[in-house]
């Protein structure tokens, strides 16, 4: 369960990574060109998810155990997303950023707050129930 | 003074990674191939099922066989189905010739078990470092060569790379130059951290053979130091007999104690030395299931059941050396994480092909302005081929020979190996008697399509020879079988994808060009 949750987590933090650099995001149409707040915000949000990640996998495997999950799945996660954004950018885009806008209508830092608040309640209720 | 650094390291990344790719593709290729070896090993036997059965439903079987061999059994240790790197209930002892024997055992039933000669997945995996048909330590030295070398080709990779972070998604597919380039950089950057993990581990597993002077000069040179040295490091029991008669617990008695001083843990072996004499000793061993209990074990006196020693754990430097070496060989890893190892090092043994296919793609255009090349172009190139088609090939080939070669066949298990490095050797003068005749197209296309056909033959042959075809083993949630048949599948069809994308590639590129000389040199010249 904490190996699916990991893999979401940093699916999510590889795509924020992704759209907060510009060379990336003005490929996706939908998504707000030259917003140096929202780009800074995602890639904020992305680090703090890669981290939780991290920090998860380590806490749930121990030290060694946990780097090689990091490492097996950085990789594995990372070359399917740039794989996947080569093919086709607005899909790739919309798996991050379809929930938020459909939420709040424009693509905007509540977007990558949302995600972070969303990711500490679950690992919050996880923690707390399991 | 920047830039003709970064084009200094460009120069020794370049060189240094072709000069040392062919061996380092073997030693990835098969060392991934190896995170399955046991895998392998079960495939490579299927006329013997993979049992699991604990201690207590073994016990009866091993009492069993205790008995109708008599009080000749003196020396003995048993390993038991509780892991998956032992399928079987395993007895050795030695016999009343003092021979070593070895049994395999049904843990149910006590049928011994013959599974046929076979080299099966280890050797495959201990290719990775010992390489085949040189001396051990000539390999080892190979090795550890190429591990520096690909420790360097990742610090100059690193420092050529301009933009790593700004770069760290590009993969720019439709524009056929730089997209070789991309997919080096993607396969590199995004598995760096494993690469510098399995580079490094790797490099220390090699320690003793590249760095041996501090332990020559504490325990003596040659093979007599080394063994001193390994006996105390790696805390070998060893204790003569005192040829002084006194009785040893039962195995009942002595199983009880050990599940008592080890809390739990489950027994994965047991060991006797000396029964009946003053100086029996009993062990009992856990299974592998952290980064660094590889060598946890129990010493009890089997006389009277007194824990000697019980070794648990390991001082910090030794753990240090656990841990690293059980980063690189996966021990530890469950299936899933074991599957992500498997993957990570497919994309590093990618990344090795994809700078191989770098290297020629770059020097094409002036190739073909000179008439086809340099000889040394052409032969790099053929080279270049035959390593990258030619390997997968003969592991193809290794598993076919595993079902068509005779099971009665004297040295079936070298044949297998033999059958691997002839379709491997053929490959090779293929590739480069074409490539010198300026045909490497023509043998890129056609020996894609000859590695696609060789792992299509291995589900084939499979379920021709055995009863484990892929439809039975799906209804019989036989995974082991499933997922080797899968992966030829798809490396089956991923050849056969790249020989047809090739075959186009290379025909557009002639009727584009207009050229009317013979075909094969048309080929040689157009891509």
């Amino acid at each position: 369960m904490i190996v699916i949750f990991s893999i979401l987590i940093m699916f999510h933090a590889l795509l924020f990574l992704l759209l907060s650099m510009p060379k990336y995001n003005k490929q996706v149409p939908d998504f707000p060109k030259k917003d140096k707040k929202l780009e800074s915000s995602f890639r904020l949000v992305g680090y703090i998810l890669l981290f939780t990640c991290i920090a998860l996998l380590i806490i749930d495997n121990g030290v060694g155990v946990g780097i090689a999950w990091v490492c097996a799945l950085l990789t594995f996660l990372g070359s399917f997303v740039s794989l996947m954004f080569a093919f086709n950018q607005t899909h790739i885009a919309a798996s991050l950023i379809w929930l938020p806008k459909n939420i709040f209508g424009v693509i905007s830092s509540s977007a990558a707050y949302f995600y972070l608040v969303g990711y500490t309640l679950l690992i919050t209720i996880f923690t707390v129930y399991f | 003074m920047k830039s003709a650094f970064r084009q200094s390291m460009a120069w020794l990344h370049t060189w240094v990674g072709l000069l040392l790719s062919w061996v380092l593709f073997f030693i990835f290729l098969t060392g991934t191939v190896g995170y399955f070896d046991d895998e392998l090993d079960d495939w490579m036997t299927p006329e013997t099922p993979s049992f699991t059965a604990s201690v207590d439903e073994s016990m009866p079987i091993v009492e069993q066989f205790f008995a109708t061999k008599g009080a000749e059994l003196k020396d003995y240790s048993v390993s038991f189905p509780v892991d998956r790197t032992q399928p079987f209930l395993t007895i050795s002892y030695r016999d009343a010739y003092n021979k070593r024997q070895r049994v395999k055992l049904n843990p149910y039933t006590g049928e011994e078990l013959t599974p046929r000669a076979t080299a099966g997945g280890q050797t495959l995996y201990r290719m990775h470092y010992r390489l085949r048909y040189i001396p051990t330590k000539i390999a080892y030295y190979i090795v550890g060569v190429a591990t520096m070398f690909m420790f360097l080709a990742l610090i100059t990779g690193v420092v050529i790379h301009k933009k790593i972070f700004k770069e760290f998604f590009t993969f720019r597919r439709s524009k056929k130059p730089t997209a070789w380039l991309d997919g080096h950089n993607l396969m590199s950057v995004m598995s760096l951290p494993f690469h510098f993990m399995i580079t490094f581990t790797g490099f220390l597993l090699l320690l003793y053979t590249l760095m041996p002077l501090i332990m020559n000069v504490h325990y003596g040179e040659g093979k007599e130091g080394r063994d001193a040295f390994f006996k105390e490091y790696f805390s070998r029991t060893s204790v003569k007999a005192a040829g002084i008669n006194e009785p040893s617990l039962g195995l009942e008695k002595l199983l009880e104690r050990a599940d008592k001083e080890m809390a739990g843990k489950p027994i994965a072996w047991i060991s006797m030395s000396n029964l009946g004499d003053q100086n029996a000793i009993f062990e009992a061993g856990s299974i592998h299931n952290n980064l660094s209990d590889s060598r946890d074990k129990w010493v009890f006196d089997a006389n009277n059941g007194e824990l000697i020693k019980a070794q648990i754990g390991h001082e910090s430097s030794k753990s240090f050396y656990y841990v690293l070496r059980s980063l690189h060989e996966g021990l530890f890893a469950s299936t899933s994480l074991r599957w992500l190892y498997f993957l990570t090092g497919i994309l590093g043994t990618g990344m090795i092909a994809s700078g191989m296919v770098l290297w020629t793609v770059k020097r094409r255009a002036k190739a073909i302005k000179n008439d086809g090349g340099s000889f040394g172009y052409r032969f790099t190139e053929g080279l270049n081929l035959a390593c990258l088609l030619g390997l997968p090939a003969g592991i193809a080939m290794y598993l076919t020979a595993n079902r068509v070669l005779p099971v009665e066949l004297s040295e079936r298990a070298l044949w297998e190996v033999n059958s691997l490095f002839i379709t491997f050797s053929v490959f090779i003068l293929v590739a480069v008697a074409k490539a010198i005749g300026k045909k490497a197209d023509s043998a890129w296309v056609s020996l894609s399509f000859l590695t696609g056909f060789l792992y299509a033959l291995v589900p084939l042959v499979n379920a021709v020879t055995t009863e484990h075809n892929l439809i039975f083993s799906l209804l019989k949630q036989n995974w082991l079988f499933v997922g080797v048949d899968a992966v030829c599948i798809i490396v089956a069809m991923a050849c056969f994808i790249l020989g047809n994308y090739l075959n186009k590639l290379f025909n557009v590129r002639i009727e584009e060009k207009g050229i009317s000389t013979s075909a094969d040199f048309k080929r040689g010249h157009a891509s």
